[in-house]
């Protein structure tokens, strides 16, 4: 299984000229600790946990498995 | 921020795939942490492509919320962080088609190298006057000059210049070839020159 990874950014060999020294003096724009916070709080809340807490019930383990069939080629 | 935890003594930074993982084993703070990790320098990005701060933080929020309900697919070996900014880019074309401020043809033109003729730009190679890098209101001359380019060059250019990407880092977000990312950056400098120096000029003169 292949997973997500980030790798750091390989330099270029682009000889620096005037304007990339002007906009290296591009400053970032800064987001509040508190609007991240309230942004995660709003994932939390709107979006449908990814798994849920409990084991799914016989009946919704069986629809499942149903639904499952029906999509899939039989091996 | 990159959060770093400690294994025998030593700080280890844990990659995007380790949180993802954790994410999916019904992690929170993991989810957290990949958050905290690009929130950052996707928010800049994301702020200067549009010049517009809080529709910047509605899109942040789409891009994560994107994040969270895609991460059980995001197994297909592309960098999370290529993924994350080629979500906001796309949010960001689609808020400026919403505000109409691009029109339907220049964001099917934005990938494509159809146009990449020296004749569709002014060579412009004069030096930048040396005052500019004095000037006090210089970061609204920076953002004014980025949103005087066309949107296929505005993003090459941001990813470059307010997110540090390399241009295979590019490519891989704009999906399009190293070389094209290089030329289109190439491409972008003269006409950032050109809204400098037009900015200025009134004043030195």
């Amino acid at each position: 299984m292949q997973l997500l990874f980030s790798h750091p950014a390989p330099a270029d060999d682009q000889a620096e000229d005037d304007i990339d020294r002007v906009f290296k003096q591009l400053l970032p724009v800064e987001l509040s600790s508190e609007r991240i916070a309230r942004m995660l709080a709003h994932i939390r809340h709107t979006v449908r946990p990814l798994f849920p807490a409990s084991e799914p019930s016989d009946s919704e383990r069986s629809s499942f498995l149903v639904i499952r069939n029906e999509r899939c080629a039989p091996s | 921020m990159q959060l770093r935890e400690r294994i025998k003594g030593q700080p280890v930074e844990l990659t995007d795939g380790i949180l993802a993982q954790q994410t999916l084993a019904g992690d929170e703070e993991a989810f957290a942490r990949l958050v905290q990790r690009y929130s950052s320098s996707l928010f800049n990005f994301i702020c200067r492509f549009l010049s517009d701060y809080d529709a910047a933080s509605d899109i942040l929020q789409q891009v994560f919320t994107q994040l969270y309900i895609s991460l059980p697919n995001l197994r297909t070996g592309e960098p999370l962080k290529a993924w994350l900014f080629q979500v906001a880019r796309n949010r960001c074309l689609d808020e400026l088609r919403r505000k109409r401020i691009i029109h339907f043809s220049e964001l099917q033109a934005s990938g494509e190298e159809e146009d990449l003729s020296p004749l569709a730009i002014i060579p412009d190679s004069g030096p930048l006057p040396e005052e500019i890098a004095e000037r006090h209101d210089l970061q609204s001359i920076l953002q004014r000059a980025i949103d005087a380019l066309p949107l296929k060059f505005r993003a090459v250019v941001l990813l470059r210049y307010a997110a540090q990407f390399s241009f295979a880092e590019i490519g891989q977000v704009l999906q399009m070839p190293e070389a094209t990312a290089k030329t289109y950056f190439q491409r972008a400098k003269p006409l950032l020159r050109a809204s400098l120096k037009e900015q200025i000029s009134p004043l030195a003169s």
